[in-house]
């Protein structure tokens, strides 16, 4: 490689290719392309407890020295619109970056409310540092939220807001979690939050955001009634950005750009990692939306781009702070047959591990760290988690 | 500012001075000291930011059996390298004046 690396997205998983490429030797030119005017930083602390205080320095991964030390070059505020795979993109404000291999970490965004109404005023997303901002300063002065959704962002918004003594309704159209958790995690949490004051219409949907002089005051739901509120805060998922990959040929499926347990596109030329990736393996198909994705996926696209072929093994996990709840998973839920629970869910500390064909294929942990820790490094020895080990022979 | 230095799993030893308040594990990971992964960026939730605080400083830093706050203790129990008295886990320790002249080891590997 000559050229160099370009790195397209200055989130979690382009931040960890680039250091990755130093840590593991590569001395030729890596570029960090990315939208937003920040250092890159972490995201899963501005969904937590409001968590952060304001101070968005305190999120990112580095200074801006390291980047200088390992001369790393960062192209912030300014995305790449076009990309010619003769080895040159080309960003929005006219820069040609040249490179001769591609690294896609382009992440997701939050999948939009699509309502009469939810273009006002007051109906919220997060996924940004000025997003957090926002929801922060609005959560300073308000009473009332409505959320919409009850995956992880939607819980741990909730409860940040009830612990802040703001009344909370989440609507969802299904069950709490419904993509990721077993139900018996989802009817525990439905509880949990419920003792704790959030209100919850579930199996119900949003027929459109309620507003006033351009502001949203609350959301209508599909039986008719009207749920006031000073803010509408959506967590209903995310949406790979996939417009470059699209743009430039790459095989796309869930929504998202396909790699192997390599890392690796449909193009040779260009690697994936994050959350704008699908993982086919072994011909099956799944997202992962987590930092431990986005951080294997990003080291083992940085082996694979420096000649190395050593598949991504690691164990999937993810935690989510939801209050004074911690919850902590590990393995994948899709397939068990049986689930037990270990621990007093009365007391809120307990696991639930999830087995298929009598083998361990996940644990989902509430203030439990020592079982989740302990569930991990099994999972990481037996492996019955993959989607092979799942098949039915 | 407080000084403190990082052994490396190579051996070697980086010193910095980092402001009060500040945990080990912000300071090493700006400055890229190999083997703090620090995954979950400093919330007590991943354990791969895993140090191994000097036996001299151990009663000074204090163990992580001692907390009233099990989190850390139960996340070090599941750790991939040995857990020793000294076993903490870097983000959890913030920088006072009492820590001046601190030495930790980074493990071999990170869970």
């Amino acid at each position: 490689m000559t050229t160099g690396v370009l790195v397209v997205g200055a989130g979690q998983s382009g931040f960890q290719v680039a250091t990755s490429l130093r840590t593991q030797g590569y001395d030729g030119r890596v570029t960090i392309v990315g939208d937003e005017p920040f250092l890159p930083y972490q995201r899963p602390p501005l969904s937590k407890g409001i968590g952060f205080d304001g101070d968005g320095s305190r999120l990112t991964f580095r200074p801006r020295e390291f980047y200088a030390s390992q001369v790393i070059d960062l192209v912030l505020g300014d995305g790449v619109d076009t990309i010619d795979l003769d080895g040159v993109a080309l960003t929005r404000s006219g820069r040609e970056l040249p490179f001769d291999r591609l690294v896609l970490a382009t992440g997701a965004e939050p999948r939009r409310l699509r309502v009469p109404g939810a273009d006002a005023d007051g109906v919220v997303y997060l996924r940004t540092l000025p997003d957090a901002s926002t929801l922060a300063a609005a959560a300073a002065t308000i009473s009332k939220a409505v959320v919409v959704g009850a995956g992880y962002i939607g819980l741990e918004i909730a409860s940040a807001m009830r612990q802040r003594g703001i009344a909370v309704t989440v609507v969802a159209q299904s069950r709490l979690l419904s993509r990721t958790a077993t139900p018996i995690l989802a009817d525990y949490l439905l509880a949990a939050h419920t003792k704790r004051g959030v209100v919850f219409e579930l199996e119900r949907t949003v027929e459109r955001v309620h507003t006033a002089k351009g502001r949203a005051r609350g959301v209508v739901l599909d039986d008719g009634r009207l749920l006031d509120a000073d803010i509408v805060i959506v967590g209903i998922g995310a949406q790979p950005r996939t417009e470059l990959a699209q743009a430039i040929g790459l095989e796309l499926a869930l929504g998202g750009v396909v790699v192997d347990e390599f890392s690796r596109t449909s193009n040779p030329l260009v690697v994936a990692a994050g959350d704008v990736t699908t993982l086919r393996r072994e011909g099956h198909e799944r997202r992962f939306e987590s930092v431990q994705n986005a951080v294997d996926q990003a080291k083992t696209a940085a082996a694979t781009l420096l000649g190395s072929s050593t598949p991504n093994d690691a164990v999937p996990w993810f935690w989510s702070d939801q209050g004074d709840l911690k919850l902590k998973t590990a393995g994948w839920t899709g397939g068990y047959d049986e689930a037990v629970v270990h621990g007093e869910m009365s007391q809120d500390r307990f696991s639930i591990r999830s087995y298929a064909d009598g083998r361990l294929v996940s644990v989902e942990s509430i203030n439990s760290p020592a079982e989740y820790m302990s569930a991990r490094r099994e999972l990481a020895a037996t492996r019955s988690w993959e989607p092979s080990a799942l098949t039915p022979t | 500012m407080v000084q403190f230095t990082c052994v490396d799993p190579q051996g070697v030893e980086h010193s910095f001075d980092g402001p009060e308040g500040a945990s080990i594990m912000e300071i090493a990971t700006g400055s890229g000291v190999d083997g703090i992964v620090a995954e979950c960026g400093g919330f007590m939730s991943c354990a791969t930011c895993h140090v191994y605080v000097d036996e001299s400083w151990v009663d000074v830093v204090g163990t992580a059996e001692s907390k009233e706050d099990d989190t850390e203790n139960e996340l070090l129990e599941g750790v991939l390298d040995e857990r020793r008295r000294g076993s903490r886990l870097s983000c959890q320790i913030n920088l006072t004046p009492e820590l001046d002249g601190l030495r930790v080891i980074v493990p071999k590997i990170q869970a």
